[in-house]
């Protein structure tokens, strides 16, 4: 199924031609992602909604270019993912895409602020540079003074934090966050959602998130319902409200 | 790139299994210990090999007529008409920084006759002062006193003098072909027994001064065969015998210098032989450990799937992937050879101040020409824990390859989702 939603607001951040990943073979294979061609335009914050085992993470992680996709075409800024080597998706991911995962998946060996510089280090920014740029994100997202604690001593809200940190220091174009809000509180998933927000209408950051959580499909502004693997509904939002279809139960 | 960052989270890393690092890091150094330790007790035997095959008898460089050997005719001479003066020679070969003494030769063979019966003798004319200083065979004198300047007197080995049924203080007769061709022969008057511990020398050696030989061959005073010399370390005698070659390449006589490794190759191919066993158990050694390690940091890839899989998301390239999981290993390997400096360092030292002298069990044993005593001694060499610790480094990154190898496969997605 194609998306009912084709035209991109801007210049397409994030394409997918006729997208399949199917896991397993002959009758025991099950298709995760079936045939889906979206288009994500720069700038936009996208929810991707759906039941579990709809194929929600299975398509961010395609975008991602953290797995291959069996037949279909990935396209990140215009570039084939496909087509590309381990090492240019690495390049690609570094460069332009930050990801911030459910389970928040810091390194425990590194201190927040280490977790939080990491992709700056890897990029070789110089270490007084990359200091600097995360003491001034910890301050504004309200993890000053904790830059030396190692994730097991902070709370899921400031591992969160942290991640969301790691995400968006050196302003990738692209973030793709998986069930974010998923183990915090309605509180700390406001605060992470308003920076968020912030990062997506001052500096233009494209966002798609796979959510559940009705606060994260309020605030997006475009929704697409994932239901097997397709495409089921896709809008875009005006209001605070959310769509009716949103939260429809699966037809069986 | 901040490289000590990659070795703190090489340190951190290791610190989650404090106790598997530290059982893997402790094996590492006990190998590293046990390499440093065998190693340095294999090169000191062979050093003391090769020393008892060239302390005793032989000096470690010699300066020869180049015609002399193999045939040893007398009158294949140094020195004498037109040559340099012996003494000369002497000097200018001591004043080599390397060399510890020189001693001049004259070698001959004839019939030494006591009151009671004859025997074959091999004729060895010395100035013992000298001769000390070079080799130690004149410490072997059991009775009486090495020759003394115009006395007459001969040292007779051990088993020669009771093949003569000979004593201290008798007379004997030498009779030897002399240089000239005429048939030398003069009265001689034991000065001492002497044992080297060599059969095939102890039954025929007959030691004189170097002026009784000389008279008795019928060779001028400044006539030797050979002047042989000692030198600091053994392995630096090609040196100074290539430093001396140049060294006398002026004078109007000819000479060939050359060191123990000709001479005496048989003793280099032994040294070859500890060397090849020296690398045997390093390999051995290292090879086991190359296991322990493999296994350690492949428990720890295993482990930390999820958190390779979130490096590949941020970015991280396979190579630095690699150089992750090996900055792991190098942390492991430097704690290790640390460790092992900590164990090994203090019985080395003491086998090398305090050499445990196993010659009530094991006895004295003939080796190559030589009386070789069991001494249990490291020889001081920096070679040896150098090689060892490169080798266990080089061990411990190589061997953390194939689990790099499998951190830069684990797929992502899975791994995130915790598949």
């Amino acid at each position: 199924m194609t998306s009912k939603r084709n035209e991109p607001a801007s210049s397409p951040a994030v394409e997918t031609h006729e997208l399949w990943k199917t896991f397993g073979e002959g009758e025991t294979a099950v298709h995760a992602v079936e045939n889906v061609s979206v288009t994500i335009g720069s700038g936009e914050f996208v929810a991707l909604c759906g039941p579990s085992g709809s194929g929600k993470t299975t398509l961010v992680n395609l975008i991602g270019g953290l797995t291959d996709p069996t037949r279909g075409q990935v396209l990140v800024d215009g570039r084939d993912v496909g087509a590309m080597s381990e090492r240019q998706r690495a390049q690609l991911r570094l460069d332009r895409i930050g990801f911030v995962f459910q389970a928040y998946n810091l390194l425990p060996v590194l201190t927040a602020l280490e977790n939080a510089e990491f992709p700056l280090m890897l990029r070789g920014v110089h270490r007084d540079e990359r200091r600097e740029e995360v003491s001034k994100l910890f301050k504004h997202i309200g993890l000053g003074g904790l830059e030396d604690r190692r994730p097991g001593t902070l709370s899921g809200g400031q591992q969160q934090r942290v991640a969301v940190a790691r995400a968006v220091l050196g302003a990738p174009a692209l973030i793709l966050a998986d069930e974010p809000t998923a183990n915090l509180d309605t509180q700390a998933s406001d605060a992470l959602l308003e920076v968020m927000e912030i990062l997506n209408q001052e500096r233009g950051v494209t966002f798609i998130f796979c959510t559940h959580d009705p606060r994260v499909m309020r605030r997006a502004r475009r929704i697409i319902r994932l239901v097997d693997g397709h495409v089921e509904r896709d809008a875009e939002k005006e209001s605070g409200n959310l769509p009716s279809w949103v939260l429809e139960p699966v037809e069986t | 790139m901040d490289r000590g960052f990659w070795l703190r989270v090489g340190w951190r890393n290791l610190g989650r299994h404090r106790r598997r690092s530290i059982i893997t890091a402790m094996a590492l150094a006990w190998g590293f210990a046990a390499v440093v330790l065998f190693n340095g007790i294999l090169e000191g035997m062979g050093s003391d090999f090769i020393r008892s095959g060239t302390d005793l008898m032989a000096g470690q460089v010699r300066i020869q007529n180049p015609g002399y050997e193999p045939e040893r005719e007398l009158w294949d001479v140094i020195g004498g008409d037109g040559g340099i003066p012996v003494s000369e020679l002497l000097d200018r070969v001591r004043s080599d920084p390397d060399v510890l003494g020189a001693a001049p030769r004259v070698y001959g063979a004839g019939i030494i006759a006591s009151d009671s019966t004859s025997r074959g003798g091999l004729f060895m004319g010395i100035l013992p002062e000298a001769e000390a200083q070079v080799t130690h065979f004149l410490e072997g004198v059991l009775e009486g006193a090495p020759p003394e300047e115009g006395a007459y007197q001969v040292l007779l080995g051990q088993e020669l003098a009771r093949q003569l049924r000979t004593s201290v203080g008798e007379e004997v007769v030498l009779v030897a072909p002399s240089a000239d061709g005429s048939l030398g022969n003069e009265l001689f008057t034991v000065s001492g027994i002497v044992r080297t511990g060599i059969p095939e020398v102890d039954a025929a050696q007959v030691v004189l001064r170097l002026d009784d030989l000389q008279f008795l061959l019928a060779l001028g005073t400044d006539e030797v065969h050979e002047v042989a010399a000692a030198v600091r370390q053994p392995w630096d005698a090609p040196v100074v015998a290539d430093r001396l070659t140049s060294e006398l390449a002026h004078l109007a006589t000819e000479m060939e210098v050359t060191a123990w490794t000709e001479f005496r190759p048989e003793l280099v191919e032994f040294a070859s032989l500890i060397n090849g066993m020296n690398w045997v158990i390093l390999i051995v050694v290292f090879l086991m450990a190359a296991f322990g390690v493999a296994n350690t940091m492949l428990m720890g890839t295993f482990e930390r799937r999820r958190e390779f899989a979130v490096v590949k998301a941020l970015g991280m390239k396979p190579g630095r992937i690699v150089a992750m999981v090996v900055g792991e290993a190098l942390v492991l390997g430097l704690l290790a050879v640390a460790a092992g400096a900590l164990i090994s360092l203090p019985l080395v030292l003491w086998l090398i101040h305090y050499p445990i002298d196993l010659t009530s069990i094991a006895g004295e044993q003939m080796f190559m020409d030589g009386l070789f005593r069991f001494v249990l001694r490291v020889e001081h060499s920096w070679d040896i824990p150098i090689r060892s610790a490169v080798g266990l480094i080089v061990t411990a990154v190589v061997a953390a390859l194939y689990p790099a190898l499998r951190a830069i496969r684990v797929p992502a997605a899975e791994a995130l989702a915790g598949r």
